[in-house]
C-alpha cells in the first residue's frame, strides 16, 4: 500500500541552508549538497528545498543551485521559492528538480497552478499552504508581507487550488516553526473536508511522539526541519519508529 | 559497455543520468537513430501525457530504431514509467492512441482500477508472484517510487513480474525479451532502486 | 520509559525499536547473528577479499587503529592469523590515554607494523568539538567524520584499495543489520557516523564564541569524506572483520591480553569488571555523561546489554548495576568545560535542548546531589593544554 512520507524541509539563502523559528532568527544549517546527501544516505523519502531569497530579490530560482543539489537525491526532490511562470517551473525541471512548489505567486495568480499542471502534470505541482492559528481562527499568511490576509478563507484556497490542477498541499502553521511544541494536527481534519489532495503536514515536530500523531490524525507526509537541524534526530531512526508505532513507512 | 539514455525530448534525463552515475556507470545520450542502434544497453524514460510522449518517440524515426535495435537485435532495454506504457498496444489517456504495440496491454486511468486518487503517488511495495524471473530479488517486496495516473493492464501474465497495491492492483513492471520496464522511478528509489539500475546494467538475458 | 524486555536499553537510544514481545532490535540482531549467519561461508568470503589485495601493494590493506579492543584485535587476527601486511593509521582524537598509548606502542612493536598517526589541528577540534555539542548534543564530532574519514585518503593516497575496520554497527545499534553487509562508505558515514553532518555543512556553522582562529576549508579536509567516484575508479573495499568472524568481545579481549600484552583500564561510569571497554579516550565519561543527561542512560546499560545478549549477566543484575553506576558526574567534565571555556551551567543549558522525550534531564541541583564519580588514576596526566597562552598560563 501507498506509504507514508518523511521530507526534510529545506531553506536556501544566500547558498547555504538556514533554519529558524517562525520565519526569523536564522542561523546556518549547513551545505545544500551534503546536507541532501546525508538526508539521502538517512532514507529520506523526497526532500523540499525552498529559496527564501529569491522572492525579496525579484528573481526566479537558482538553477545552479538545483542542478547541485539533485544530484545529491537519489528521492525525489521539490523546489520552491521565486517560481512566478511556467518558465521558471521548467528551468527547475529541466535542472533535476522532480516537483516545483508554488506559494506567494499561486497566491496573486491562481491560474499559474492551472499553467504548470497542464504542461508538467499535477503530479509535479505542489502548492505550499502557509497559515496562522490563534485566537481568532486560523488565516491565510503571506511570508512575504509577513502578515495574514484576513480577506481570503484558507480552506476556499485550499478548494480551489484542487480545483486548479494541483497534485500536493504543503500546509504549515507558521506560528509553530520551530517551536518544538508538535505539528498543529486540527488543520488536518478541516482540510480534510474540503480538498481530496495529499497533505504534507509542516511546522512544529520537536519529538517523535509528534511525528506519529500527526500521522494518525491524517497527514500523507511530514515534513521536518528543526528536529533534524538542532537536534541529534536520525530520519531512519524517525522512519523506524513509526514504523514501529504501526504506520505505512518505506525503511 | 555504452549505456544510453534515450534522449527525445520527454523524459527526465538528467535524474537518470545522475542515478547511473552514482552507481559508478558512464551513461551517454542517444539522441538520433544511430546513437541508439550504437548502443549496448538502452534506457527509455519518459514522464508526461503518454500520447504526447509516443509522438515525439515517433519523430524522426526513433521509434523505429528502438524497434531494431531491441526487438530485432535484442539489446537489453529499461522503460521507465511512460516508458513502459509506451510499449503497449493502447493507450486510453486523453481519447485512444496506438502504443508502439511490443506486448499486448492498454493503458487505463488508475482510479477506474480501483485507485482512491489519481496521481498514484509515493512509495509503494512491488509483489511479485511465485516465478523466479531474473529481477525477482531487486524487486519483491522493496519499495519503490511511483508518480502516475496510468497503468498498464492487460497485460500477458507472463510478462507481468511485478505489481503494487493502490486500490486495486496496478501493474508495476513487466519483464518480456530483453525487455525490463518499471512504471515507478528506480533512478528515485534510493538504495532499491539502485540496487534494481546495477542488476539492469549486469543483466545477460 | 520502555525498557527492552531481554535486555536493559531504553526507548530513547538512537536506533533501536521494540518488537510486540517488547525486546528490542538489537537483542534480535544478535539473535540472528548466534543463529542465522553461516560463518564458515562468511570466512571463505574474507578469504577471497584478501586474496585480491594480498601482495599487490605497498599494503595488503589499511587498519584503522585507536588501540582498543576491538582494533588492537583486529590488528592482531589480520597479521596473526590472516598473515597480512596492513598499514595501520591511527586517527588522534586528542584525548588518549596512558595506558591505551602504552598498549599501542607494545602491540606495534610486537606484532610489527608500519604505523601512520596523524593528529588534526587542536585549534580546529575545539570548535568543532562545541558546534557539534551544540547542535547535536555530542561533542565527538570530529572524532566520528576524522576516523572515518581520514584512513579513507590514506587509502587513496596509498593506493591500498582495501580497509579493514573491526566491529559492524549492527552489534550494538541498528541503523544496519546482520543480515545485510555492512560496507563502511559515504553511504554509512552520511547514515549515522557524521550525525548527518558533513564537513561543508559544519565550515559555515562555525563561529567564533570560543576563539577568532580562522578554519577553513583545508582544515576540514580530515573530516571529509572522498569523493565517492575517485573511491569507486580504485575499486575500494572497506569492509567490517566482524561481518566475516562472528565477533566476541570477552574471547577477543583474553587474545589481545594474552598475546600482546594488552592491558585494561579503569573507565569512569562502569563497573570495574569492564576494564577493556572504551580505554582510550579520557573524555569518554564526558560523553557518557552527556548521552545520560540526553537520553537517561549511559555506559553501563550499553556493557551489560552486551553481557545480556551473550549469556553472561542477568537482567536483574543489570539493572542494579545500572542504578549504580549510570547517572553520576564525572571529574572529566571539568577538564572539558576548561577546554570549550563554558560553566556547567551552559554545558547543561546546551546539553538540555537535547533531551529525548520521555526522559527528563535532571537539573544541575539534582546532579550535584547525586555525587560524582572518582578520579581516574591518570586522571592528573591528562593534558591541561588549551592552546591559549592567557589561559594555559594559569594554574590547572
Amino acid at each position: 500500500m501507498l506509504q507514508n512520507r518523511i521530507i526534510p524541509s529545506l531553506l536556501l539563502s544566500g547558498g547555504r541552508l538556514v533554519k529558524g523559528t517562525a520565519f526569523t532568527d536564522h542561523r546556518d544549517a549547513g551545505n545544500p549538497p551534503t546536507t541532501l546527501r546525508a538526508y539521502a544516505a538517512q532514507k529520506a523519502d523526497e526532500a523540499l528545498l525552498i529559496d527564501i531569497d529569491a522572492t525579496r530579490e525579484g528573481r526566479g530560482p537558482d538553477v545552479a543551485a538545483v542542478r547541485l543539489a539533485a544530484r545529491e537525491c537519489s528521492m525525489p526532490l521539490t523546489i520552491g521559492g521565486g517560481i512566478t511562470s511556467v518558465d521558471l517551473a521548467k528551468a527547475c525541471l529541466d535542472n533535476g528538480a522532480d516537483k516545483i512548489c508554488l506559494n506567494g505567486a499561486a497566491l496573486d495568480d491562481p491560474d499559474l497552478i492551472s499553467a504548470c499542471a497542464h504542461r508538467f502534470g499535477s503530479q509535479a505541482v505542489v502548492v505550499a499552504i502557509d497559515v496562522i492559528d490563534s485566537a481568532g481562527g486560523v488565516s491565510l499568511y503571506d511570508y512575504r508581507t509577513g502578515h495574514t490576509l484576513p480577506d481570503r478563507n484558507w480552506l476556499d484556497w485550499l478548494g480551489q487550488v484542487e480545483d486548479k490542477g494541483a497534485g500536493e498541499i504543503r500546509l504549515m502553521d507558521v506560528s509553530r516553526e520551530g517551536g518544538r511544541l508538535g505539528y498543529n494536527c486540527g488543520l488536518l481534519a478541516a482540510a480534510r473536508m474540503r480538498c481530496g489532495l495529499p497533505i504534507i503536514l509542516e511546522g512544529g515536530a520537536g519529538k517523535l511522539d509528534h511525528l506519529s500523531e500527526a500521522m494518525q490524525q491524517g497527514a500523507d507526509a511530514l515534513a521536518l526541519g528543526t528536529m533534524l537541524v538542532f537536534s541529534d534526530n536520525n530520519i531512519i531512526q524517525v522512519k523506524r519508529f513509526l514504523k514501529n508505532a504501526g504506520h505505512p513507512i518505506r525503511l | 559497455m555504452t549505456l544510453s539514455i534515450v534522449d527525445y525530448g520527454a523524459g527526465n534525463i538528467l535524474s537518470v543520468m545522475n542515478a547511473f552515475e552514482a552507481i559508478g556507470e558512464e551513461p551517454v545520450l542517444a539522441s538520433t537513430p544511430e546513437a541508439l542502434m550504437a548502443a549496448d544497453r538502452l534506457v527509455l524514460p519518459g514522464v508526461g501525457a503518454a500520447a504526447a510522449v509516443l509522438g515525439k518517440l515517433r519523430q524522426n524515426g526513433m521509434d523505429q530504431a528502438l524497434r531494431e535495435a531491441v526487438v530485432d537485435q535484442g539489446r537489453p532495454l529499461l522503460g521507465i514509467c511512460v516508458g513502459m506504457q509506451v510499449l503497449a498496444t493502447t493507450m486510453l489517456e486523453f481519447g485512444e492512441t496506438a502504443g508502439l504495440g511490443w506486448m499486448a496491454g492498454e493503458t487505463r486511468d488508475i482510479r477506474d482500477l480501483g485507485s482512491p486518487r489519481a496521481p498514484h503517488m509515493g512509495w509503494n511495495q512491488a509483489e511479485c508472484g511465485a516465478a523466479e524471473t531474473p529481477f525477482h530479488r531487486q524487486l519483491h517486496n522493496r519499495s519503490f517510487y511511483f508518480c502516475h495516473s496510468f497503468a498498464v493492464m492487460d497485460a500477458p501474465e507472463a510478462f507481468v513480474v511485478a505489481t503494487t497495491s493502490y486500490g486495486g492492483s496496478l501493474t508495476a513492471a513487466v519483464g518480456f525479451g530483453t525487455v525490463l520496464a518499471t512504471q515507478f522511478h528506480p533512478e528515485k528509489s534510493q538504495l532499491d532502486g539502485q540496487r534494481l539500475l546495477e542488476a539492469f546494467v549486469d543483466w545477460a538475458p | 520509559m520502555h525498557v527492552c524486555n531481554k535486555c536493559v536499553m531504553p526507548e530513547t537510544s538512537e536506533s533501536l525499536t521494540f518488537d510486540n514481545q517488547g525486546v528490542c532490535s538489537v537483542c534480535r540482531q544478535i539473535e540472528f547473528k548466534q543463529t542465522g549467519i553461516d560463518w564458515e561461508a562468511k570466512r571463505a568470503e574474507l578469504e577471497k577479499i584478501v586474496a585480491d589485495t594480498r601482495g599487490k601493494y605497498d599494503y595488503d590493506c589499511i587498519v584503522p587503529f585507536s588501540g582498543g579492543k576491538d582494533s588492537t584485535f583486529t590488528l592482531l587476527y589480520l597479521v596473526r592469523d590472516m598473515g597480512l601486511k596492513p598499514l595501520v593509521v591511527r586517527f588522534d582524537h586528542g584525548f588518549m590515554r596512558p595506558t591505551l598509548q602504552d598498549n599501542a606502542h607494545k602491540t606495534f612493536r610486537t606484532l610489527g607494523v608500519d604505523v601512520q598517526h596523524f593528529t588534526p589541528n587542536w585549534q580546529v577540534v575545539r570548535k568543532l568539538m562545541l558546534e557539534a555539542l551544540r547542535r547535536r548534543g555530542d561533542f565527538c564530532w570530529h572524532c566520528h567524520t576524522g576516523i572515518f574519514s581520514y584512513p579513507m585518503w590514506v587509502a587513496l593516497e596509498k593506493k591500498v584499495p582495501l580497509v579493514i575496520w573491526g566491529e559492524p554497527s549492527s552489534e550494538y545499534s541498528s541503523f544496519y543489520s546482520y543480515d545485510e553487509d555492512e560496507e563502511v562508505d559515504e553511504r554509512r558515514f552520511n547514515s549515522f557516523v557524521n550525525l548527518g553532518i558533513n564537513a561543508e555543512d559544519m565550515l559555515g556553522m562555525l563561529d567564533d564564541s570560543i576563539s577568532d582562529y580562522p578554519v577553513t576549508e583545508r582544515d576540514m579536509k580530515p573530516y571529509r569524506y572522498p569523493p565517492a567516484a575517485d573511491l569507486r575508479k580504485m575499486r575500494l573495499r572497506s569492509i567490517c572483520l566482524g561481518s566475516y568472524i562472528p565477533w566476541d568481545v570477552k574471547a577477543q579481549v583474553k587474545r589481545v591480553k594474552d598475546e600482546l600484552g594488552w592491558v585494561g583500564d579503569q573507565v569512569e561510569g562502569v563497573p570495574p569488571e569492564y576494564d577493556y571497554e572504551k580505554i582510550e579516550c579520557f573524555m569518554q565519561g564526558v560523553r557518557d555523561w552527556t548521552k545520560y543527561l540526553k537520553r537517561g542512560f549511559a555506559r553501563t546499560t550499553h556493557l551489560t546489554s552486551i553481557d545480556i545478549r551473550n549469556g553472561r549477566k542477568t537482567r536483574e543484575e543489570s539493572l542494579e548495576l545500572v542504578k549504580d553506576y549510570d547517572g553520576r558526574r564525572p571529574p572529566s567534565l571539568d577538564l572539558f568545560l576548561r577546554y570549550l571555556d563554558i560553566t556547567e551551567e551552559q554545558y547543561m543549558e546546551i546539553v538540555s535542548q537535547h533531551a529525548v522525550a520521555p526522559h527528563v534531564m535532571p537539573t544541575l541541583d539534582e546532579v550535584r546531589a547525586a555525587g560524582m564519580q572518582p578520579k581516574l588514576h591518570d586522571y592528573d596526566k591528562w593534558s591541561r593544554v588549551i592552546g591559549d597562552m592567557s589561559k594555559d598560563d594559569q594554574a590547572s
